[in-house]
């Protein structure tokens, strides 16, 4: 009996023994097959196929142009050039070839070459037709090219700030700023594969089975910005900062029926092709949308709007200019200090006199005031397709009590706006009072060859038409008979408002010394707007009046605009009246339009 | 040799039969058994053989063409692209300015606009 357990027990020992192996057998099939199927699978092709990533190509961008688009962003192919130094017999001969075709230090290239066993170190890129012929005649074993695909930018500076460029995240290349950054993801496109069956040697079986997920190229962009326009108007904002020695100045064309920018320049700009070497990265922004400041009397015109569209105003309202307003401690007086009497609306506007804005944000009331600016634009994104819009800041308008604010605001200080807000509330009384979104994309054109053209979009009413024209004639009168003289284009109805506004202190309250922003801001022809332009210059040393400095410029851009569009004059004109107009001396009055001088208790408590 | 006569005989009627005729048929069924089944495979197997390398053959002949029409193309994208750049570089206003310098070209200082009062005839 003991024999026959003892000779179970070995049976069943390996009957154990085999299940227990045959488990485990199935438990590592199991995880083979079932599992890790795919990592196994992924392995097997990879030993007999190729795989390929397919990047897309991204889509370019294009300026409108008389005849076919312009290319301000495009794909550009050039060579690299590489070595593999295990293949390099004569180390000193190819560095000293190399050396003097790219025009680089000898010492990095025998650093290069100095792990014999090294199987790549790039030397160059972007080389140019030149330099890759000069290699290809070397014929040395162990130097070899390979072609690299880049942004381009043929127009270089040209609208930059609109476009933006193409540089790394530390990851991937990616739209940095501009066009390319905002509209990245349509650009891009989308990545496709390729995988193909190899030979023994890794090359590619003809015959075999090529399986091709292609992806999908970019769309290309057409702007509403017109290549002429931007250019011309570029020019002559460089010439006026640089002539007034101006930080800077900013410019933009719109046209008030659609809404779509024609221009947006900058000046200082940058070359996108070489942004790496640019020092100063505050360039790469757009100030014309991403930076707001306080407009100064280029605001009026929308006061004394909510004026006469509420009714409580028309342009021969007249009124008694004492010279100052007092509010909470404050006294508030116009810019030339001077007392003009009884005015009307209409020279409220034309003398930018800051008690008549005064007295019609009064009539209005403080909540139809902020209704009106809000109405307007102000203190909300135009939703642009531009990156780093903000909002602007109306925020003084919040607290209905505090008149002083109201009051400071109705000449456009103590609110900040941005540029393209400031000329969309103009478009919006050039076009009859109706607002449109600014449009900077024309047309989208897709890999597959359709175009889709992008509608101009109202917004919304902000005041009737009667309403427009009253203050479309007003404004016309501040060119002929006030501070606008200099904007004006003989034999054209322009329309517009200067405007020089103080910067507050970035560090306290209260304004900068000496330091302006000049604005000029209009639309032609009056009866029938076809172009709104603003024209912004900030801290021009040698004027400080926006009639010296943003008004000429203004002009030039709008006579540019009618002669580019042959748009022909509807008035009969002298010229030589107009160069007398333009020969006007300087202003000689204190160079800001406003003044707010604080007057504390404990001041008044001593007087 | 004397020639035999055949009498066909059926359920219904009796005919007689040429001994001629007999001797056509008997000589197809011996042609027939000439050609061996087996015979006739092979030469298919080997017949399709053939094909099938020169479609092989072809195909991937057609492949290197494929891939040099390819490559071909690609080229002369890359090359449409380069004079694409080119062109743009070229209409370039900044370079169309910097040439009309290099020209003594001036730009227009006012425009003219011709007011037509009457029919207007060019000659």
């Amino acid at each position: 009996m003991a024999g026959m357990t003892f000779g179970h027990w070995r049976i069943y020992s390996l009957v154990f023994f085999v299940f227990f192996m045959a488990v485990c057998v199935g438990i590592k099939l199991y995880f083979l097959q079932v599992t890790n199927y795919k990592v196994y699978q992924d392995r097997a092709e990879n030993q007999h196929k190729v795989f390929q990533t397919l990047n897309p190509n991204r889509g370019e961008i294009y300026l409108s142009d008389e005849k076919d688009p312009y290319p301000v962003a495009v794909n550009r192919q050039m060579q690299m050039v590489y070595i593999v130094p295990k293949e390099i017999e004569d180390k000193n001969m190819v560095a000293e070839n190399l050396a003097g075709i790219l025009q680089i230090d000898k010492s990095m290239l025998d650093e290069k070459m100095s792990n014999p066993e090294d199987m790549f170190e790039i030397i160059k890129h972007k080389l140019i037709d030149e330099e890759v012929s000069q290699i290809k005649e070397l014929k040395i074993k162990g130097i070899y090219l390979t072609p690299e695909t880049f942004r381009f930018y043929p127009s270089g500076e040209l609208a930059s700030q609109v476009v933006g460029f193409v540089g790394s995240d530390g990851k991937e290349m990616r739209g940095m700023y501009g066009i390319e950054a905002s509209l990245n993801d349509k650009l891009e496109g989308k990545s496709g594969s390729l995988s193909q069956e190899k030979d023994t040697r890794g090359g590619w079986i003809s015959t075999a089975n090529r399986e091709i997920n292609p992806g999908e190229d970019g769309v290309d962009l057409i702007l509403t910005i017109n290549h002429t326009v931007q250019y011309e108007t570029e020019k002559i904002l460089k010439e006026t900062v640089e002539k007034h020695q101006a930080d800077n100045g900013t410019a933009i064309v719109m046209a008030p029926k659609s809404g779509k920018i024609l221009a947006m320049a900058n000046y200082p700009s940058f070359n996108p092709n070489e942004y790496s070497q640019v020092e100063d990265i505050s360039v790469f922004a757009n100030p014309a949308v991403d930076s707001v400041y306080e407009s100064g009397s280029v605001f009026k015109a929308f006061t004394m709007s909510a004026g006469i569209d509420d009714g409580k105003v028309n342009p021969d309202t007249t009124y008694v200019d004492s010279g100052g307003v007092h509010e909470a401690g404050y006294e508030i007086r116009n810019s030339d200090n001077k007392a003009n009497g009884k005015q009307t609306m209409t020279q409220v506007l034309e003398k930018s006199i800051n008690t008549g804005v005064i007295f019609v944000e009064k009539l209005l009331g403080n909540q139809k005031f902020a209704d009106y600016v809000e109405r307007f634009g102000f203190g909300t994104k135009t939703n642009v397709d531009l990156p780093g819009e903000i909002n602007g800041n109306i925020t003084n308008l919040d607290n209905l009590k505090s008149n002083i604010q109201f009051f400071t605001s109705s000449f456009g200080q103590g609110i900040s706006v941005t540029p393209l807000q400031l000329i969309n509330g103009y478009a919006a009384i050039a076009n009859g009072g109706m607002l449109m979104k600014p449009q900077i994309i024309d047309k989208i054109a897709y890999p597959d060859g359709h175009m889709e053209e992008i509608q101009p979009q109202e917004i919304k009413r902000v005041i009737t038409q009667d309403s427009a024209n009253q203050i479309a004639k007003m404004l016309r009168s501040v060119v002929v008979n006030g501070h606008g003289k200099k904007a004006d284009v003989p034999g054209y109805l322009v329309a517009g408002k200067t405007g020089t506004a103080q910067v507050p202190k970035s560090d306290g309250r209260g304004y900068e010394d000496g330091i302006t922003i000049g604005s000029f801001a209009g639309f032609a022809p009056m009866d029938d707007p076809q172009f709104v332009v603003l024209v912004k210059i900030y801290h021009p040393k040698d004027v400080q009046w926006a009639e010296s400095t943003a008004g000429p410029a203004f002009g030039k851009i709008m006579k540019f605009l009618f002669d580019y569009y042959g748009v022909e004059p509807t008035e009969s004109y002298d010229i030589n009246k107009l160069n007398q107009a333009q020969q006007i001396s300087e202003p000689t009055t204190p160079p800001v339009s406003t003044v707010v001088e604080e007057k504390t208790k404990k001041d008044k408590k001593k007087k | 040799m004397k020639a035999r006569t055949n009498f066909v005989l059926t359920d219904s009627c009796c005919y007689w039969q040429p001994k001629t005729k007999r001797n056509i048929n008997n000589k197809k069924e011996k042609i027939l058994g000439f050609i061996n089944p087996t015979f006739v495979l092979v030469a298919f197997i080997i017949l399709a053989g053939i094909l099938y390398l020169y479609s092989i053959n072809k195909s991937a002949a057609k492949g290197y063409q494929y891939k040099q029409v390819e490559k071909d193309i690609t080229e002369l994208k890359n090359e449409n692209e380069q004079l694409k750049i080119k062109e743009a570089q070229l209409k370039s206003l900044y370079f169309l300015e910097e040439a009309s310098k290099n020209l003594d070209m001036t730009g227009t200082k006012s425009v003219s606009y011709i007011e037509e009062s009457g029919p207007v005839a060019l000659k």
